[in-house]
């Protein structure tokens, strides 16, 4: 049997929705067509609708097409009347949907709402079709008290019927009745016949436990006696002065409406609570769970305390989530609970630190401050999983750990910078050289020679950090590489290693090679300046050598080489290649470009105030 | 009102009648239709039908849903008629066979070829068809659904249903939570809210469900009850109807406590258990904890008075058991632990009589209070159904309007079991 349930709205709504055509005439081959194609169309929707989400344009096409094919069968009959069964669905006992689980039905959520039959009115407006096919829509995350039906209530459907199988009087049972389908509906029935009757059942013992000690009996209620007592009982002016003082004022009715209001929950959202509700939450919950409470309240209570702690992390509200921690584990601190943070949690914990990091209100001292309350073993976990997933942009907030990361986290990092995966090796390698030093140097040098020449590169750098001397021994060579790139490369990696001496011979090497001398005038320069910055003095004293011998400065060598010796000198900008400078300007035969070189380079010397740039 | 249709002796006729019709379609089912017990049960629905026919040019039984209405008449049910008609629902159901109309005093061929027909078609796939264009000479059937008018159970019976399902959902879930069984809230949810549209159709009804016998007192049905007076109260304060089912579902499960002691940190740990970390479960949670707090929440102020009164009137809060629903009011109006505008609200919407409250009218009468309209009259002049004279005798069920002058005042309230009456009965009459 069944009973009607407009979902949503009351019954006498359902009337509204046209008569259903006849059964001869849903069995034309035409109409069954017709309702076959919405319901495909039907079925492709709540799929995509699904996996797409609603904003894709590829479902808005999909509903539109949804639309026309409903609009086409209403042209036909006025209602659309399927009946759902768990393996498909019926038109006019037509089948026009099998499928081979109800999990693929597109209206599994309906079904296992206990809604066998759905009926659409031809009057069915864009917003009920959107509700109805939101609550098709299977989410992976079951609300515990959510269901199809509980969706559909709030939403005022006047064109949409879904009758449902009543679980006191069909076939079916649902979840409530635990397997007792059969006896609770008998059990339904006798109710149902007790509270038809006039008569009250014999059932001595309930009537004893319900009797009030002001039970009168038949004998004190009528005759001659009790009349004569009613007379003395009856004060009607008594009855009618304390009914007046329950009148509500329109004040206090507005503000108790408002707060009854204000705590619905209308979707998965519940406007107006107090601010202090969590608060609220949590001193109940602590109340209600104390510290020797069995091992399985205890992970209840964790389950819904760290949950409102990781919430005032992710809104900056760092004390807040401090402080419920704590209390939190006052609850978890005795033996028999998995800690704080189970590894279910540490999905949410990912998010919750993602969140933190890209709100631009917070600082990174609030991302600090939430690594902090986590637990190492929970750093460990977390990072192994996104590790393993291959979700590396948590890496970043290694950096956020106070007291860096575990052994293990850093054997995976540096396992990453050696690794196949040379867009992983390149985003860990910054972290790995922080991070993981001691264990990181042949990895990097096995990463320096690797034919990504970009991970290359970063190894290079991450390597001056860890061990300079090699990260010199193997830049040098590449300061005559005939790719631009390495040269450069190296250049950079010598200027910031630090080590004067043991860069010299590099350059040394450079000047006296026949690259640099038929190199262009840029690079000579940019040559002659980073000698300086990679030996320092020493550096400086090697081009000055170079110029003051009469060499690069003399007039036998190209003007260009001249000029580029010039322009380093006036980067150089220290006081003896001021001299040389001012020197090679003199002079009745000096080239223009020289000329022009030599005021490029004082004015450079001038604005840097006689210190090297 | 008919009241010659409410008679005894025309429920009488009307459970004779359907229990012959059921009889004797069984026995043709089983039996060849030469067969004596099918002629035994021919002659018995033929005496019936006769005694029906008193007073009537056509008689007309229905079957809607497990209801039985002989012209109208409401047949009471009882175990014994569930399980006849259960016996023969394959044949009404097959044969579509909702609404049989006789329109005149039948004869044994008459009655031989309408269950000819029965047997022969309930044979066929489609039988129905077949079976309905079959023209009998004073019998006329049909499937109540296709014959234009859809086929709604009495508003009184809906509520009735809706109160039931929300009472054996709530059983289960209390069930579940005592055995340490994972539950689900969402059947309660579906519960509550079915129980909500019914409150604000027929709230006088629904605050009559709440006097059922069966499982008064237990956890379970107080939180049923709790759920109906705090939606009436949402009701009466304006409240639109998603945040009085918000408030309903508050209401059953501010006390899931089912060793009975109301113990508030047993229901926390258990909705903490239920809702582990959804967050939804954090205002269930408060509701729950703010229940009594006159800072509490909206929710929690309605659903505490609420609960309280259905406490004191059905196990009360010492040994003297439960108390009389005026009394009860009194106590929680005396109480500084409610909120004063709750309270009064509460008043408002029960009535200084509270809806089912049984009393004895000045005139000696016994009548029973269904209803408080909101029509600004008195709180303490609302409409009752008379159902015993001033000689405790039976009365007509009359309704009397205490607010109109010339009618009794109330005298007292009173305690129905003594006086055998089944209050819910009289508000499904």
């Amino acid at each position: 049997m069944t009973d009607a349930t407009n979902s949503g709205s009351d019954a006498d709504r359902s009337r509204g929705v046209e008569d259903a055509p006849e059964e001869s005439q849903r069995r034309n081959p035409q109409l069954v067509g017709k309702a076959r194609d919405v319901v495909k169309c039907l079925v492709l929707l709540v799929k995509n609708r699904a996996l797409l989400g609603l904003a894709h344009p590829q479902i808005r096409l999909l509903e539109r097409g949804f639309a026309t094919q409903l609009q086409q069968y209403f042209e036909m009959v006025d209602e659309l009347d399927l009946q759902l069964h768990p393996l498909g669905a019926q038109f006019g006992r037509q089948p026009i949907l099998t499928v081979e689980r109800p999990q693929h039905s597109p209206f599994f959520a309906l079904l296992q709402d206990g809604v066998r039959e759905v009926k659409i009115g031809s009057g069915v407006t864009s917003d009920e079709l959107d509700a109805f096919l939101e609550a098709l829509i299977v989410h992976e995350e079951s609300s515990i008290e959510d269901s199809a039906m509980t969706a559909l209530w709030e939403v005022d459907l006047r064109h949409i019927e879904l009758v449902q199988t009543d679980p006191f009087s069909g076939d079916d049972d649902d979840e409530a009745g635990g397997g007792g389908g059969s006896s609770r509906r008998n059990e339904f029935k006798d109710l149902l016949s007790e509270a038809l009757s006039d008569s009250l059942p014999d059932d001595g013992e309930a009537e004893l436990q319900c009797r009030s000690s002001f039970a009168l009996t038949e004998s004190e209620l009528f005759g001659p006696r009790a009349a004569a007592e009613l007379k003395d009982l009856v004060r009607p002016e008594r009855a009618r002065k304390r009914a007046e003082t329950h009148t509500m004022s329109d004040g206090e009715l507005a503000e108790l409406k408002a707060a009854v209001e204000g705590c619905a929950r209308r979707g998965k959202q519940a406007m107006g609570l107090p601010p202090d509700m969590d608060r609220r939450f949590v001193r109940s919950v602590m109340e209600a769970v104390p510290a020797n409470a069995p091992p399985r309240e205890r992970s209840a209570a964790r389950d819904a305390l760290v949950p409102v702690a990781l919430e005032a992390f992710s809104i900056g509200d760092i004390k807040t989530g401090q402080r419920i921690l704590r209390k939190a584990a006052k609850v978890t601190g005795k033996r028999g609970t998995d800690g704080l943070f189970p590894a279910e949690m540490h999905d949410d914990l990912v998010w919750i630190a993602d969140v933190i990091l890209a709100d631009e209100t917070l600082s990174a001292e609030a991302s600090r401050e939430f690594w902090a309350v986590l637990p190492p073993q929970v750093h460990e976990a977390i990072f192994e999983r996104l590790f393993e997933s291959g979700d590396l942009k948590m890496f970043k907030h290694v950096a956020l750990l106070g007291d860096g990361p575990s052994a293990k986290v850093k054997s995976m990092l540096v396992a990453a910078v050696s690794g196949e995966d040379t867009k992983r090796a390149r985003t860990v390698l910054p972290l790995a050289a922080d991070f993981a030093k001691e264990d990181l140097a042949e990895s990097l040098m096995a990463a320096v020679d690797g034919e990504d020449q970009g991970l290359g590169f970063a190894a290079l750098e991450a390597l001056t950090k860890i061990d300079p001397a090699k990260a010199v021994q193997r830049a040098g060579p590449w300061l005559v590489h005939e790719d631009i790139a390495r040269r450069d490369m190296a250049r950079e990696i010598l200027e910031g290693a630090g080590l004067h001496q043991e860069v010299l011979p590099h350059y040394e090497a450079v000047f006296d090679s026949s690259a640099f001398k038929t190199a262009d005038i840029a690079e000579k320069r940019t040559m002659y300046v980073s000698v300086g910055r990679a030996a320092g003095r020493t550096g400086l004293a090697l081009v000055r050598e170079a110029a003051t011998r009469g060499g690069m400065l003399a007039g036998r060598e190209s003007h260009e080489l001249r000029a580029a010796a010039i322009l380093a000198l006036g980067l150089l900008a220290d006081t003896t290649s001021r001299g040389l400078i001012e020197k090679a300007s003199k002079g009745w035969r000096v080239p223009a470009v020289v000329s022009a070189a030599c005021q490029n380079a004082l004015q450079a010397i001038r604005k840097s105030k006689g210190s090297p740039t | 009102m008919n009241r010659a249709k409410r008679s005894p002796e025309a429920q009488q006729r009307a459970r004779a009648l359907t229990n012959g019709f059921i009889i004797l379609v069984k026995s043709a089912m089983v039996h060849e239709l030469n067969n004596e017990a099918v002629a035994r049960s021919i002659d018995q629905f033929r005496d019936a039908l006769t005694d029906v026919f008193r007073g009537n040019d056509e008689v007309v039984l229905r079957f809607v849903e497990e209801m039985v209405y002989v012209n109208g008449v409401l047949v009471r049910p009882d175990m014994g008629l569930y399980e006849m008609l259960q016996s023969v629902e394959r044949v009404l159901a097959n044969l579509k066979m909702r609404e049989v109309t006789i329109s005149g005093r039948l004869d044994r061929r008459d009655l031989r070829e309408f269950l000819k027909a029965i047997k022969k078609y309930m044979t066929m796939t489609d039988g129905h068809e077949g079976f309905h264009a079959q023209r009998f000479d004073k019998i006329h059937v049909r499937d109540i659904k296709e014959s234009g008018g859809q086929v709604e159970m009495s508003d009184q019976m809906r509520a009735l249903r809706a109160y039931l399902a929300a009472l054996l959902t709530l059983k289960s879930l209390i069930l579940r939570i005592e055995q340490n069984k994972k539950v689900s809230i969402a059947p309660t949810k579906r519960a509550t809210r079915d129980l909500t549209t019914m409150v604000y159709a027929n709230e006088a009804v629904m605050l009559g469900m709440i006097q059922m016998r069966r499982y008064r007192g237990r956890t379970f049905n107080r939180l049923v009850n709790c759920a109906v007076i705090a939606v009436a109260m949402c009701h009466r304060l304006g409240v639109d109807r998603v945040a009085a089912a918000e408030t309903a579902l508050g209401a059953v499960l501010h006390d899931l406590d089912w060793t009975g002691k109301r113990d508030r940190k047993k229901t926390v740990h258990q909705l903490v258990r239920i809702y582990r970390g959804e967050r939804v479960g954090r205002l269930r949670v408060t509701i729950a904890s703010d229940v009594g707090r006159v800072d509490g929440l909206g929710p929690s102020r309605v659903i505490g008075v609420a609960s309280q009164y259905e406490k004191l009137t059905t196990i009360g809060d010492n040994k003297d058991g439960p108390i009389l629903p005026d009394e009860a009011l009194r106590r929680i109006e005396a109480d500084a632990r409610f909120d004063k505008i709750a309270v009064k609200l509460l008043v408002t919407t029960l009535g200084v009589y509270p809806v089912g409250t049984t009393v004895q009218l000045d005139d000696g009468c016994i009548a029973i209070v269904v209803e408080l309209p909101d029509d600004g009259r008195s709180l303490a002049e609302p409409i009752v159904k008379v159902v015993k004279d001033a000689g405790g005798g039976g009365a007509d069920g009359r309704l009397e309007d205490l607010s109109q002058s010339g009618t009794p005042d109330i005298a007292r309230t009173l305690e129905p079991e003594p006086l055998e009456l089944n209050v819910t009965h009289f508000f499904l009459a």
